[in-house]
This record gives C-alpha cells, sequence and structure tokens, in this order.
C-alpha cells in the first residue's frame, strides 16, 4: 500500500503528464477555433468530454502493475481482435471506412485500441526473449501478431490506420535488438517491394502518394486538401492571424480541419512561433518516452515505453507531414490535438502504459 | 549475479539502441522544422495571398441610380430594389421538377431553364429583374441551389409620362436614350465594391454592404408634370381623331426657355422599351424634320420689321388669282384676299403677300433672318440627338428659292426650332436655349448643377411688339381661331404644309401645325403642336390649334396666370369637353390604379424583405383595399377635411372657400394614407366654371 502510494505520489512523470494535457488543451482549442459555425461548441464540449475520459484511463491504466498487463496481453489481444471481426458485421461506416462501432450515441474504433494491445503482446513476447537478437522464428511470431489485426483494419478499408502498425513494430523490434544484416536486409526488401505494392494498391491511393510530389497534378481534387492546408499554414506567417482568425480553416477551405488536419487551423492561427512551440511539446513528450524506456526496470517496461513512444512519433511525423505536404495524405490523426474519442482516451491510455513503467523502474518496492 | 550482470550488458545494448530512436526523432523534427520554415517564413507572403484571394471575395453593387424629377419634385424614373434569380447549377437537386417550379413563374419554357440548370458553369441567371411578386413566389418554393441577386430596376411611374424626353436604361442600368443617355455618368453613379469573406461553398457572409451608398445625382427637369400629361392626352387625341401617323407638342417658358413638356405620338412605355419599334421611340420634337410651311412667315415678317422693309400701316396687294415668281405659280390656300394690311397678310396667311415681302428683303436678308432665328443649327437643348434641319445657303438656291422659303418650303426643321422662333417674338427678341434639366442634385440634395439661361437678342423690341399684334390678329380674326383661349389673350400661327415626296408637292399628305403663346402681353406659355399626315381635315388651323388651345388653356390654369379675357361660358364646345371627361375618367383612372398596385407591391416587398434573424420590429399595416374617392365638390372644408380623416385620405388645401377640384379624381381608386389634394376657390364664378385640376390626370370639376 505504501509503495503503491509512494508511486502515484512521488513517481509520478509529472512533467510527461503536464505536456500531454496542454497539447490535449491546445487541440481542444483548435476544435473551437475550427467549429463551422460559431456557436456550434458541441464539438469542442465533446472533445473536453474526451480529454477527462483520457485522463481517467490514463491513471486507471498507470494504476495496475504493467506487468500485470503484460501477462495478460494475449487476452486484451485476442479480444480486441474480436472487436476487429466483429465490426466487419456489425461496424458503422463513416468516411468510407467501415471501423466504427456504434454504442448508443458513441461511436467506437477498435483499431485505435489494437494498437494499444498489439503494442503490449509484442512487449510481453519480446520481452520474455532473453536474447540479444531477433531471429527469423521470432518475425515469423511477430509478423502474425501485427499482421492480423492489420490486415482486418484493411479490409475495413482503413489503409492508413493499418499502416501505422509496421512503424510501432519496426521501432519495437530494433529496441529489442536485430541484427544489422538482417535490418538492411528488411530494408532492401521493402524498397523492392514498394514498387510492386504500388499496383496493388487503388487508384486513389497512387493518386494521392502522386499528388504528394507534384501538387499541381490535380489542385481541385485529391490534390485539394494538401494543398489548403498549406496554403493555411504558410498564411500563418511567423506570428499567426491570430486566434480565431484562421479565416482559410474557418471558411471551410482545408476539409477535415478538426480531425486529421488540425495543425493546419493551429499554424495558421498562431504561427511558425506556435507551430515550433507544438513541435516542441512533443519533442519533450517523446524524450521524456523515451527516458523512460531508458530508465526502465526490466526488458518489457523498455519495450512498452518503445511502443508507446514510437506509437506517438509515427502519428505524429506523419501527421505534421501530411499537413504541410510532404506525406501523402493517408487519414490518420495527430495524438493529442485532433478531434475523435477512440484516438484520444488510446493516447491517453497509451501514456498511462509510460507512466505505468515509470512509476515501476525500481526494482524495490 | 549472472543474470544480474547480463541484464546490465543487455540493457546498454538496449541504450544505444534506443539512441537510433533519438536520431530518428531528430532527423524527423529537422525535417518538420525545415517544412515550415519553408512555408511559414520564405512562402508566407505568397500563401496569404492566395488564402486572401480564396475567401476575400467582392461583388459590386450597382448604385442606386439617381431619380428624374420634374420642376415640382415629382417622381418621372425612379429606382427600386428588384430580385434577379440565379443558379448554382451544382446545388440543384433536381433539375427537372425545379425547372417545372419555375417555369411559370419566369414565364420561360421548361426546356429553357433545364438547360441553365443543368450547366456545367457554376453560376447561371435564369431571369433578369423579375417583378417583386414572383419573386417572393419563388422564395417561397425554396428550391436548392436558387439564389437572387438584388439589383437596381428602373421604374417610370408615369409610364408612357414624358418617355420620349426621359429615354430608358437597359437591364444593365445603363441610359440608353433620352435624358438617361445624356445624362448616364452623372446619375449612374458609382459601382461600390464591397468586400466579404467567402467560404469554400462559395456562400458569403458577413456583409455589411448597403444597397446604393454611392448613388447617382438626380436630375430635376422643368417638366411640369401635369402639362406633359396634359399635352399627351390631347396630343394622342388630335392624332387619333384625324388618323395622323404621328404628331409632336412642345410647352415651352419663352422667356428663359425652360421646357414644360415635350412629347411626341406614337408614345412609348419605357418600362417595357423593348417592345416598341425604333420608330416609335423617336422624340419627334427634336429628332424629325418637316416642312414648316406658314408658320415660317413670321421669319419673314420679323425680318422686314426689323430691317424697316415695311411699314406697319401699309397695305399689301395679294391679288385675287396667282403670283408668278420666275415661272412658278403660287396662290393662296383658298381664294384671293385682294388688298389686306401688313397685320392681315400675316393674320391671313397670305401667300403672295408674304412672298412679296420676302422679296423686299432679298435672298442675302432672307438667308440671314432665318439663320440668326436658329434655323440649320441645333436650339442646344439637353438633350441628344438633335437635329439641325435642313437648309441650303443662298448659292444653291434656285431663282424661285426666295419665294418658296417666305412661305416656309424648302426648308426642314424640327418643332423645337420653330418654337423657338415664335419664343423669340413671345420674349421681346431674344433667341433661347431650350432647357430640359432644371437643376443636377447631389444624392445628399446639394445643387450639383444650374444651367444658365442663355440668350441673346436677335431682332429689336418694337419688332416684336408689332409682330405680337400682327399674331393675336390671326388668333381673334384669322386662322388661327380655333385656337382661341377662354379667358386668356394669345398669339399663334398655324401652317398647313403639302409634304415633299419624290420631288414634288403631295396632295394628300400634308403636315398641319400650330405655334402660338399667351397670354399676349406678358406670355407664360409658348407652345407648338405639329400633326404628321392626318387623314381628311389637313388645314393646320382646324387641327391643331384647337390642340393647342386644349393644351394652354389648361397649363394657363395650372401655372396660376390670371385672366386677361372675359370667360366665354356658352362656348365650351362639347367636343373639347367630353375629350377631358374621357381624360379623367378612363385612362387616368386606369393608369392611377395600376401605378398605386405597383407601388404597394414595392413596400410590402421592402417590408418583407428585412432580414429575419433582427429583432422583432414594430409592423407596419399597410391597409392596400382600393376604395373610391369620393366627390368633394361644392363642401366647404370642414367637411372635406372631415370626410378624409374618416377615409384615412391625408388631406392638402389649396385655396378656400368651397371645393371646386380634386385630385386624386372623384370615382378614382385610391388607398389609405393616399395624399389627396382638394382645391377651394370662394368666388362662386368660379366654381361654375369648368376648372380643370391636375392629378396624374386632369379633372373637370363641374358645376354642382
Amino acid at each position: 500500500m505504501r509503495g503503491w502510494e509512494r508511486g502515484i505520489l512521488t513517481q509520478f512523470d509529472y512533467a510527461l503528464f503536464l505536456g500531454a494535457l496542454i497539447l490535449a488543451l491546445l487541440g481542444a482549442l483548435g476544435i473551437y477555433n475550427a467549429s463551422p459555425d460559431s456557436g456550434d461548441y458541441s464539438f469542442f464540449l465533446r472533445h473536453l468530454l474526451w480529454i477527462s475520459v483520457g485522463v481517467g484511463v490514463c491513471l486507471f491504466v498507470m494504476s495496475l502493475d504493467y506487468h500485470f498487463l503484460a501477462d495478460h496481453a494475449f487476452l486484451f489481444y485476442a479480444s480486441s481482435t474480436v472487436l476487429l471481426i466483429g465490426i466487419l458485421f456489425f461496424g458503422t461506416e463513416i468516411n468510407g471506412s467501415r471501423s466504427w462501432l456504434t454504442f448508443g450515441g458513441l461511436s467506437f474504433q477498435p483499431s485505435e485500441l489494437a494498437k494499444l494491445t498489439v503494442i503490449l503482446l509484442l512487449a510481453q513476447y519480446l520481452g520474455q526473449l532473453n536474447e540479444n537478437y531477433l531471429e527469423g522464428r521470432h518475425f515469423l511470431i511477430l509478423a502474425s501478431i501485427t499482421l492480423f489485426p492489420m490486415i482486418l483494419i484493411t479490409i475495413q478499408g482503413d489503409l492508413g490506420t493499418a499502416l501505422m502498425f509496421l512503424p510501432i513494430l519496426m521501432g519495437m523490434v530494433v529496441v529489442a535488438g536485430v541484427k544489422k544484416q538482417l535490418l538492411a536486409g528488411v530494408l532492401v526488401v521493402s524498397l523492392c517491394v514498394a514498387p510492386v505494392s504500388w499496383f496493388f494498391l487503388q487508384d486513389y491511393q497512387k493518386q494521392r502518394i502522386l499528388v504528394t510530389f507534384d501538387p499541381g497534378l490535380d489542385p481541385q481534387g485529391i490534390g485539394y486538401q494538401s494543398r489548403q492546408s498549406q496554403i493555411a499554414i504558410g498564411s500563418g506567417g511567423l506570428f499567426g492571424k491570430g486566434l480565431g482568425q484562421g479565416l482559410q480553416s474557418q471558411l471551410g477551405f482545408v476539409p477535415e480541419i478538426h480531425t486529421d488536419f488540425i495543425f493546419a487551423i493551429l499554424a495558421e492561427e498562431i504561427g511558425f512561433v506556435g507551430s515550433i512551440l507544438i513541435l516542441m511539446l512533443y519533442l519533450f513528450i517523446l524524450m521524456r518516452l523515451i527516458h523512460i524506456a531508458e530508465t526502465a526496470r526490466d526488458r518489457v517496461g523498455i519495450l512498452i515505453s518503445t511502443g508507446v513512444a514510437s506509437l506517438i512519433f509515427f502519428h505524429v511525423a506523419i501527421n505534421v507531414g501530411m499537413t504541410l505536404g510532404i506525406v501523402p495524405p493517408i487519414g490518420i490523426p495527430l495524438p493529442l490535438l485532433s478531434y475523435g474519442g477512440s484516438a484520444t482516451v488510446t493516447v491517453f491510455a497509451a501514456l498511462g502504459l509510460a507512466l505505468n513503467v515509470y512509476q515501476r523502474r525500481f526494482v524495490y518496492f | 549475479m549472472k543474470s544480474v550482470n547480463r541484464w546490465k550488458k543487455h540493457r546498454i545494448a538496449v541504450l544505444s539502441r534506443l539512441l537510433g530512436l533519438y536520431l530518428l526523432l531528430g532527423v524527423w523534427s529537422l525535417t518538420l522544422v525545415g517544412r515550415l520554415v519553408y512555408l511559414q517564413i520564405f512562402k508566407s507572403e505568397e500563401y496569404r495571398l492566395k488564402a486572401e484571394q480564396q475567401y476575400f471575395g467582392y461583388i459590386e453593387l450597382s448604385p442606386k441610380r439617381g431619380d428624374i424629377l420634374d420642376r415640382h419634385l415629382d417622381e418621372l424614373a425612379i429606382s427600386v430594389k428588384i430580385d434577379s434569380v440565379y443558379v448554382h447549377p451544382r446545388e440543384v437537386l433536381e433539375p427537372l421538377s425545379t425547372a417545372r417550379a419555375l417555369a411559370p413563374l419566369l414565364e420561360k419554357q421548361e426546356q429553357e431553364l433545364y438547360q441553365g440548370l443543368i450547366s456545367d458553369r457554376p453560376f447561371v441567371y435564369l431571369a433578369r429583374k423579375i417583378p417583386p411578386r414572383q419573386a417572393q413566389q419563388i422564395r417561397r418554393l425554396n428550391l436548392p441551389g436558387v439564389y437572387f441577386q438584388e439589383e437596381t430596376g428602373r421604374i417610370y411611374p408615369g409610364r408612357e409620362l414624358a418617355a420620349h424626353v426621359l429615354g430608358f436604361t437597359g437591364v444593365d442600368n445603363e441610359g440608353l436614350a433620352g435624358l438617361e443617355y445624356l445624362y448616364n455618368d452623372s446619375i449612374k453613379g458609382r459601382n461600390t465594391r464591397v468586400h466579404l469573406s467567402v467560404d469554400a461553398k462559395r456562400h458569403s457572409y458577413a456583409s455589411d454592404a448597403r444597397w446604393g451608398q454611392s448613388g447617382g445625382n438626380t436630375l430635376v427637369l422643368n417638366i411640369d408634370r401635369p402639362i406633359q400629361y396634359v399635352a399627351q392626352q390631347v396630343l394622342e387625341e388630335a392624332v387619333r381623331s384625324s388618323q395622323a401617323v404621328s404628331g409632336s407638342v412642345i410647352v415651352m417658358d419663352p422667356h428663359t426657355g425652360e421646357i414644360f413638356a415635350m412629347t411626341s405620338y406614337p408614345f412609348f412605355n419605357p418600362n417595357s422599351y423593348a417592345d416598341f419599334g425604333a420608330e416609335i421611340r423617336r422624340n419627334r420634337a427634336i429628332l424629325d424634320i418637316y416642312e414648316p410651311g406658314s408658320t415660317f412667315k413670321l421669319v419673314v415678317f420679323s425680318a422686314v420689321l426689323n430691317e424697316g422693309l415695311a411699314d406697319p400701316s401699309e397695305f399689301i396687294d395679294c391679288q385675287m388669282e396667282t403670283f408668278n415668281l420666275a415661272g412658278r405659280k403660287y396662290r393662296e390656300a383658298s381664294r384671293g384676299f385682294g388688298l389686306l394690311s401688313f397685320n392681315e397678310v400675316l393674320a391671313k396667311s397670305s401667300n403672295i403677300g408674304t412672298i412679296k415681302l420676302g422679296l423686299r428683303l432679298g435672298e442675302e436678308k432672307l438667308y440671314q433672318y432665318i439663320r440668326l432665328f436658329g434655323f440649320g443649327e441645333k436650339t442646344g437643348i439637353d438633350l441628344p440627338g438633335e437635329q439641325v434641319g435642313l437648309l441650303r445657303p443662298p448659292d444653291q438656291w434656285s431663282k424661285i428659292s426666295i419665294g418658296a422659303l417666305s412661305i416656309g418650303q424648302e426648308v426642314g426643321v424640327t418643332p423645337l426650332q420653330m418654337l423657338r422662333t415664335l419664343a423669340t417674338i413671345a420674349n421681346g427678341g431674344y433667341l433661347v436655349t431650350p432647357r430640359v434639366v432644371r437643376r443636377v442634385l447631389t444624392p445628399k440634395g446639394d445643387v450639383f448643377y444650374e444651367p444658365v439661361a442663355s440668350r441673346k437678342r436677335i431682332v429689336r423690341l418694337a419688332t416684336t411688339l408689332q409682330m405680337k399684334k400682327a399674331l393675336s390678329l390671326a388668333v381673334t380674326e384669322g386662322t388661327g381661331v380655333d385656337a382661341q383661349l377662354n379667358g386668356y389673350s394669345s398669339a399663334g400661327k398655324t401652317g398647313t404644309a403639302q409634304k415633299f415626296i419624290d420631288g414634288e408637292y403631295s396632295r394628300t399628305q400634308y403636315v398641319a401645325s400650330y405655334v402660338g403663346f399667351a397670354p399676349l402681353d406678358n406670355p407664360v406659355v409658348a407652345a407648338i403642336v405639329v400633326i404628321n399626315e392626318p387623314q381628311g381635315e389637313y388645314y393646320g388651323g382646324h387641327l391643331a390649334a384647337p390642340a393647342f388651345k386644349a393644351i394652354v388653356e389648361q397649363s394657363l390654369i395650372h401655372l396660376r396666370v390670371p385672366r386677361d379675357q372675359p370667360l366665354r361660358m356658352e362656348e365650351v364646345p362639347p367636343k373639347t369637353a367630353s375629350r377631358e371627361l374621357v381624360v379623367s375618367q378612363g385612362v387616368s383612372v386606369k393608369e392611377e390604379q395600376l401605378l398605386l398596385e405597383q407601388l404597394a407591391e414595392t413596400v410590402l416587398t421592402l417590408i418583407q424583405e428585412e432580414p429575419a434573424n433582427q429583432k422583432p420590429r414594430n409592423t407596419i399595416t399597410v391597409d392596400t383595399k382600393p376604395f373610391s374617392m369620393p366627390d368633394f365638390s361644392g363642401l366647404s372644408l370642414r367637411e372635406v377635411a372631415q370626410r378624409c380623416t374618416s377615409l384615412g385620405l391625408r388631406l392638402k388645401v389649396s385655396g378656400s372657400g368651397v371645393a371646386i377640384g380634386q385630385n386624386p379624381p372623384a370615382w378614382s381608386k385610391v388607398s389609405k394614407g393616399r395624399v389627396c389634394e382638394v382645391f377651394f376657390s370662394s368666388s362662386s364664378k368660379n366654381a361654375s366654371s369648368r376648372v380643370a385640376l391636375y392629378s396624374d390626370g386632369f379633372v373637370a370639376a363641374r358645376a354642382p
């Protein structure tokens, strides 16, 4: 009991938690300003609700020993997979993806939850391997753990989310230890596979990729979103147009402004200075997460926090890259900033896992 | 212990790999920051412009075109807000049913509308400037993709009234004819560019613009609406009854050249100018050239008097049969006159006598005087397209030209030129510049421009005094007896010219005219009536003179000119009276009603168009139900006031005593709130006479 109290009160990573909270509130501000009609603050209010739920879930996840969670990782993994399968039959389609479960008035994306359970299961599996370097057979198992939910999510029509599992896996595998030759091999193979996979992509997916490299290709169609987002960000200038003054975003020129392109409105309204501030907050959170990995008590702890760091890092990197027009728009949210219940709660839960590891970094208690 | 060491070793390996993560983090951060620097610092200006292009739109607000008012500031042409219908075809959900719903309201073919609704263009006009009632009905349908644009529409409430002078404006509010054309730059106002924000779906929002913020100037004319009205009614009647082709009337102040009225028949309605041919829209009073005939004789008479070549007391042998001039035989219009006094030659319009006087002048002098009186040049009236007429210089004359010109042949003049010549005699010898525009007012009501009356003396006062005597004799004893006014002295000259067609004078096609002024001693009004190609009766004295009488008589009464002659009770020709009854009861009532309906509709629309989201305003109830005007004649001021109050009419009182006339006339349809002008007179003598009073129409209040 004493230890638990001590853990909560003294071993709590306030910096990480506060950093995350500040980002979440910045996101709420962006959503407030992106409200389509002044006076309709339902998105904003709902987002605040989701943040509170997220904080609650975060503290709850933190309070359970991560060893306990890792031990039952397969159970969680199985449950999330069942949900992913269930969605194929009972899912609700929103924006072309059948990735939503609706209970009452609440929509929920099991694919977000799956990110967490995959991280846990991967950490659990990699953690119990007492070897410096992974071998082929290990990869077989790792690949099946990751690919199964990925395939299910792809079937739902959400390729973007599915793809996000790969960098998470990669991050965790690298940290778990992999021979340099193998790593190089994987890189070479993926470079070879990439052009081949081109032929398996849908036309609209090809379009998105092409347009990223040549925005002039289709200014009104696929390229529109990315172009408008760049105009919004660029027009913000050094200090921005001021809160609530981001007309480019507010007048509906940037689609999905409150979800995937939330960074655009913030960059437009608070300018370069504000954008850098946001990026620095992310950098800070990521460094705290890596620090947690460094100070973790055991291999499972390291891998869990590495997974969480990868999850957040790759989402931020790709989403911001997307809004800045250097990555094809693949429709993934910006952690902590974007509107969306499942994503927000998932990120807070992931942070809860990291805080959990941090709290229990000492062998004695 | 071994496992602890192993863990430590393993841990170091893990940490080195985490360094790799740091590296990745750093590279990505730098990439993003680099991109941010590029977008937000280097390209910031470019993107800012791009963004503004997207969401700052502007619209050109058409300004409120300045009104055109008559000299009493009554409206002749006004601007109203009017809707145009357009669609964003992309937003139209059901083009077929939309077209079907709109077709009857827009009075267009379904197929034509359908083409517009499925067009690829982002913006398609379905109909420009539709009546308020239809706009309201379309609004009520609430069709997706169908929008309204507020435009300025020009309305001429008097319809045909002074249409030739006013001209008309096209659908884009540019003046195309008449004053609308000539003063277009001054009255159209400047386009206001209103900036507004446009969202991604091209819906504009947050526009503070108000319509017509920089309106055009207002024109105040010399036109006197009631005189204009009576001139048109009388002219129409004269042209119709004589089955003539066309006709013109000008009423002018002879001293200043101010035009009280100017009209040409056939009329056109500038509200729907496209329905009338260009021939009908011609302002014949300044555009049509006709051979003036006898009216031109006053040039010769003025010239010989001014040059001292004739003695007013002398007698001239006008011979009995014909007069030979260089082989051409001249004859009088009727039988020969024999010996006539100087004044009688003009009064009886003797051709032979006039030619003899013309010969005294000689070619040079005659030409000089013709030019002096302003023929062969523009009068300078402020209307577009004025004609100079036809006048050859003496070196192109034939031997008989001097005779022909003396009696108004071989010369082409406009009605306005002819009237100006007469005005010179009326005003004591000055050539005036006719003026339609009295002043130009800024939208705030300040005087922007006021033309200065310009005139120059061309003949001596004594000449004009003698001419007045001769011309008044023409009215009392000569060819112009039908022009004799009831209650006023006047002077004038008839004219009947054969039309010169294919090299010879027609025996069937004539131009009948009368030009005159009144009262004799201190002329207030000069007027000309020209009737082109009348059938049957063609003498100016019988056709144009009665029209002159009807117009000038009522004009003088309207202008409150005191009578200088006793009234001739019995001599009111029943024909004239009945005509005016037609004027007051038939046409004007109908017209009045139309006008009222139009205005009421506009007012209603304006009230209903107030944005609904504004704070509730006091509702204005407009009772538009029309009722008949009571007949006030014979009632006292008190009785009239009581009845007006009970009916909700606003009373405007002129004079005192017993009611003798009213505007609007009795039995015409009016609605509550209408201003009702009632004229009172204390003398019972007046009350028993026909007193013509004006409104949009004239009304004759007859003896009780």
